[in-house]
C-alpha cells in the first residue's frame, strides 16, 4: 500500500542521500541570460529598423506625388517684377445674392395700380377699378388732337 | 530595481535554492543530466524574467513552477521526437544494495506519467496544497487531486506489498 506519507518518507529518504555536485553554477546562468539579452535587443533593433525601412518603402511606392507624366520645361529668366496680392481677410465679406433684373425705368405707378406693360405711358388710361387714387380724372389727350367733347 | 540589485539576488537565491531545485527536478525525471538541464533552463528563465514577475508570487513559488512546466513541456517535446533521455548507460554495475533498491524506486516513478509525478512530487515533497499544486501546474484543484489519486494508484501496482521493505531500505541506505 502506497501512502502519501510514505511517499514523503522516501523522498526524504532520497534527498538526504542525494550528494552529487551541481553541473553549473551562477555565472554560468547569468552570461547565458546575458547572451539571450544581447540577442533580443538585436533582433530587437534589427526588426525596427526592418519595419521602418519597410514603411518608407512602402509610402514612396503607393502614395501619389507630384509627378507628372510630360517633363516640365525648365522655369524662364527672372522679370523681376513682383506681384504683391492683398492679404485674404480674416473675416470674409458676406456672401452677396445675385442681383435680380433691374427695371431701369423706376416705376411711378401707385400701389395697386398694374404697372403698364408696354408703349407710353400717358396713351394707357390706367385701369379703373374704381378704388384708385386717380379715380375721376379724365383722360389726357395727346398733344396736337382735338380734345373730344364728351357732351 | 537595478539590473546590478538583481544579479545579485539572484545569486543568493542561486546559492540558496538550487540543489533543491535540483533535487525536485531529480524527482520528476528520474536522472541528473536531465535534471540539471531543467534546472538551468528554469534558472535562465527566472534570470530573463527579472525582479518583477518574480516579485509577483515570490521566487521559490515562481522558480517550483518553471521547474514543474519546463519538465512537463520537455517531456512533451521528448515524447514528440520519440527520444528517451537516459542518465546512465543500464550496464554500469551497482556496488551498493541501497543505490539498487533506489533505483527500483526510481523505475516505478518513472513509469508514472510526467503529470502525476508532478502531483506528486508537489504534494509530497513540497508539502504543497491542492490549490498551490494546481496554482503551480496551472490546472484545477479537481484535476490535482484526480492526477495525484492516479500517481499512486500506479506506484501502488508497480511496487506492490514491497513498498515498505524499499522504504526501509532506502532509509536505512540515506542514514549511511
Amino acid at each position: 500500500m502506497v501512502r502519501g506519507d510514505d511517499l514523503r518518507d522516501v523522498f526524504g529518504a532520497l534527498h538526504a542521500a542525494d550528494d552529487a555536485d551541481l553541473g553549473f553554477d551562477v555565472s554560468d546562468v547569468v552570461r547565458a541570460g546575458e547572451r539571450v539579452r544581447r540577442g533580443r535587443r538585436a533582433a530587437a533593433a534589427a526588426g525596427s529598423g526592418f519595419a521602418t525601412a519597410a514603411a518608407v518603402v512602402v509610402a514612396i511606392v503607393l502614395l501619389p506625388g507630384e509627378r507628372s507624366p510630360t517633363p516640365v520645361p525648365p522655369a524662364g529668366p527672372a522679370t523681376g517684377t513682383t506681384t504683391s496680392t492683398p492679404a485674404p481677410s480674416a473675416d470674409p465679406a458676406p456672401p452677396v445674392d445675385p442681383a435680380p433684373p433691374v427695371d431701369p425705368a423706376p416705376s411711378t405707378t401707385p400701389p395697386g395700380v398694374p404697372a403698364p406693360s408696354s408703349g407710353p405711358p400717358l396713351d394707357v388710361p390706367p385701369a379703373s377699378s374704381g378704388d384708385g387714387p386717380d379715380e375721376g380724372h379724365p383722360p389726357i389727350a395727346p398733344e396736337g388732337e382735338p380734345r373730344a367733347d364728351p357732351s | 530595481m537595478t539590473d546590478l540589485n538583481w544579479n545579485v539576488e539572484f545569486a543568493e537565491h542561486f546559492a540558496r535554492s538550487a540543489r533543491s531545485m535540483r533535487f525536485t527536478a531529480y524527482l520528476l525525471c528520474g536522472n541528473y543530466p536531465e535534471a540539471e538541464d531543467v534546472v538551468q533552463s528554469a534558472f535562465l528563465k527566472l534570470y530573463l524574467a527579472g525582479p518583477g514577475a518574480a516579485r509577483r508570487e515570490g521566487l521559490d513559488a515562481y522558480l517550483r513552477q518553471i521547474v514543474v512546466r519546463t519538465f512537463i513541456t520537455e517531456r512533451r517535446r521528448v515524447r514528440w521526437r520519440r527520444e528517451r533521455l537516459v542518465g546512465d548507460p543500464p550496464e554500469l554495475p551497482e556496488p551498493d544494495p541501497s543505490t539498487e533498491v533506489r533505483i527500483v524506486l526510481w523505475q516505478a516513478l518513472g513509469s508514472v506519467p510526467a503529470r502525476q509525478r508532478a502531483v506528486l512530487v508537489l504534494r509530497y515533497w513540497h508539502d504543497l496544497s491542492l490549490e498551490d499544486t494546481a496554482a503551480a501546474l496551472g490546472c484545477s484543484v479537481g484535476t490535482v487531486k484526480s492526477q495525484g489519486n492516479r500517481g499512486l494508484a500506479a506506484l501502488r501496482r508497480r511496487l506492490g506489498p514491497g513498498f515498505d521493505e524499499l522504504r526501509m531500505e532506502v532509509r536505512r541506505g540515506a542514514g549511511r
